[in-house]
């Protein structure tokens, strides 16, 4: 394996034409995914993840572009890419798939059109060798009888055999890196467990780099090998699974544990980062979480804090906790 | 399907059933016949004789039961004019109303669909704004006028397209057809695209919305991270999925194609069902119109039925079951 990760967003920032004039949604978000590995890239609604998955595609909509930054993939440059060279990267390269199924499939033609026509976009091959690599991609993901659920449309097909194709449009060119946008959130909870772990294992299998979108910390938790929790469209924590879900140095973060439903804290209530994600319009001045944040002070309102890194991790806080403070003062 | 059949054709009998008693009662009840068909000195033992003969002395709902009878057996009377069976007067014309609503029809899909899915794609452009806006004028202008002014530019000023008329025709199956011609297609021209203005600003906009509205969709994004080419997602992803509105809605475009056909036929001297209508009220030839309504209406029901066909065709998530019949 070469030395470039597969994927590696620096300083990425993307703005939207709005009749409020350019708004940013997000501001220098970095971050890099290698082979194999999985990032969980966790926030609230609002908070720029989407928006980041979309925009290292090159998938935004009209009003939406990349201000700033830069997307590597294995090494190139993809911003600044025309379409037509970026075309040839998306669906070979990188991937993405979606929250919810029931739409990620176009529902007037027929599975193998759809199937085959992702194969004929980056390779040549015969209708033949199509259709068996079609075949064989559905029993990679688990479909049963897939030769003869190949005819089917998509309507005929459950959430999660939906989810499960999508899935196996979006691995069929073992890509190095899978964007996943929330892709378990729409399906029922016991389906949600098959798929992660069906995604996971492909992924680990192809040496596909994973990068999860996600609400969810406790989905993420269970997958991702790196987390990065976004706010208001900056990543205001990065560490490992095992340091942020044990040691959380940003606020934020830790609201975000606290507030998973747990067996163990049976009968109290549930805790919840009180107030509500800023709109893009009215992101608060200085570190945008103070409004919401416990430990915020009168510096917390004035600057934006400086990323902060210690050990493998990078916090972005004025105070954060625990670790961090730790690691403040061993340094000193 | 085979109980959707029945009860579409069960339905298509209904329709056709309310639209005589409806035809017979706005033709045969208002005014009275024998005021023109007999001379205004007959006495009046000639005029019982006249009222007689034609069954007017009966009870209404007995007139009706005659009418109908005769009907069903493809008698709907004979035209005063061309001293011919209404339904043998008719036919004769149908293929000429046809063809002309058939090449609007594809006029209006041709200059539609291409326009209405550019100004979907580019909503904001300076070229989807000016597609919008002259859908606009297309749906405002009105058909005559239009007729009217093609007619000046192209025939009279231009010199390059006859004013009027429907040209040669070649016979295919006894049945005279002037699309086969040169000269017949040069008559439609002007008739057709007349007609199909209106139909295909309905197209455009038909078109744009539904294009604005797949564009959004989850499966274009993912279509685009598949890495397919705008081609291939325009002409198959978006395409597919607006043909069906366009398909229902012209669908039921196509009667009003045939209804329009009466301005457009007047204007351009056409010899179709249309200018057949116009000449047969001024000339009062009643069996020539209801004929002329009860042949639309069939048009109209074959027509509807075709469409749920291809409606079915076109969207897999349709079944033509019981509970699928809409």
């Amino acid at each position: 394996m070469s030395g470039a990760p597969a994927l590696e967003v620096t300083d990425l920032s993307i703005a939207f034409q709005s009749r409020h004039g350019l708004l940013t949604a997000v501001h220098g978000v970095s971050f890099s995914v290698g082979r194999g590995e999985v990032l969980g890239l966790v926030g609230e609604s609002g908070s720029g993840k989407s928006v980041t998955g979309l925009a290292v595609m090159g998938l935004l909509d009209a009003a939406g572009r990349i201000t700033s930054g830069s997307v590597r993939l294995l090494g190139t440059e993809l911003v600044g890419l025309s379409e037509r060279q970026l075309r040839k990267r998306r669906g070979r390269d990188i991937s993405m798939i979606f929250q919810d199924p029931s739409t990620t499939l176009n529902p007037v033609l027929r599975v193998d059109t759809q199937i085959i026509e992702a194969l004929t976009a980056h390779e040549r091959l015969s209708q033949k060798a199509a259709r068996a690599r079609a075949v064989s991609a559905l029993e990679a993901v688990g479909i049963p009888s897939p030769a003869e659920r190949l005819t089917a449309y998509p309507h005929q097909f459950s959430g999660g055999m939906r989810q499960r194709l999508a899935i196996a449009i979006a691995l069929l060119h073992r890509p190095a890196v899978l964007i996943a946008d929330e892709p378990t959130t729409a399906l029922d909870v016991t389906i949600q467990a098959q798929v992660l772990s069906e995604v996971q294992k492909l992924a680990a299998d192809q040496g596909t780099g994973l990068v999860w979108i996600s609400h969810d910390l406790s989905v993420v938790s269970g997958l991702a090998d790196r987390v990065a929790v976004m706010y208001a469209g900056r990543i205001v924590e990065t560490g490992s699974v095992a340091d942020i879900l044990t040691d959380p140095a940003h606020p934020y973060t830790s609201g975000l544990i606290a507030s998973v439903p747990s067996r163990n804290r049976r009968g109290s209530p549930l805790a919840q980062i009180r107030g509500a994600m800023p709109s893009l319009a009215a992101v608060p001045p200085g570190c945008p979480f103070h409004p919401r944040c416990d430990f915020a002070s009168g510096i917390c309102a004035r600057a934006m804090p400086e990323p902060l890194a210690f050990a493998d991790r990078i916090v972005r806080c004025h105070h954060p906790l625990a670790a961090a403070a730790r690691a403040e003062t061993l340094s000193a | 399907m085979f109980a959707y059949l029945i009860r579409r054709i069960g339905q298509s009998l209904l329709i056709l059933f309310a639209m005589s008693l409806l035809v017979f009662l706005a033709v045969y009840t208002l005014g009275n016949p024998v005021d023109s068909l007999v001379s205004p000195d007959a006495d009046q033992a000639d005029r019982a004789a006249v009222i007689r003969q034609l069954g007017l002395d009966r009870p209404i709902w007995e007139q009706y039961g005659l009418f109908l009878w005769n009907a069903l057996h493809g008698d709907l009377g004979t035209s005063f004019v061309y001293g011919l069976p209404a339904v043998d007067v008719i036919l004769m014309r149908l293929p000429a109303t046809l063809e002309l609503a058939v090449m609007a029809l594809l006029f209006s899909l041709a200059i539609g669909i291409p326009l209405g899915v550019l100004a979907g794609l580019r909503p904001n452009s300076l070229v989807g704004r000016t597609i919008m806006s002259g859908s606009i004028l297309g749906f405002s202008l009105p058909n005559f006028w239009i007729g009217l002014m093609l007619i000046l530019v192209f025939a009279v000023q231009l010199r390059i397209l006859p004013s009027g008329g429907r040209g040669e025709t070649v016979s295919v199956f006894g049945v005279a057809w002037a699309f086969l011609t040169l000269d017949g297609l040069k008559h439609m021209l002007l008739p057709a695209f007349t007609l199909a203005l209106y139909k295909s600003s309905l197209v455009v906009r038909i078109c744009e919305a539904g294009t604005r509205d797949v564009m959004s969709q989850d499966y274009i994004r993912f279509a685009r991270g598949k890495g397919l080419s705008p081609a291939r997602i325009v002409c198959v992803h978006i395409l597919k999925n607006i043909l069906i509105p366009v398909v229902t809605i012209m669908g039921m475009e196509f009667g009003a194609l045939i209804a329009f056909a009466v301005v457009v036929e007047s204007v351009f001297a056409y010899p179709g069902m249309g200018k057949l209508l116009i000449d047969s009220i001024n000339r009062l030839d009643r069996p020539v119109i209801v004929a002329y309504l009860l042949t639309t209406t069939l048009i109209f029901v074959i027509v509807n039925f075709a469409v749920d066909l291809m409606y079915a065709a076109l969207d897999p998530r349709i079944r033509l079951s019981d509970e699928g019949a809409t």
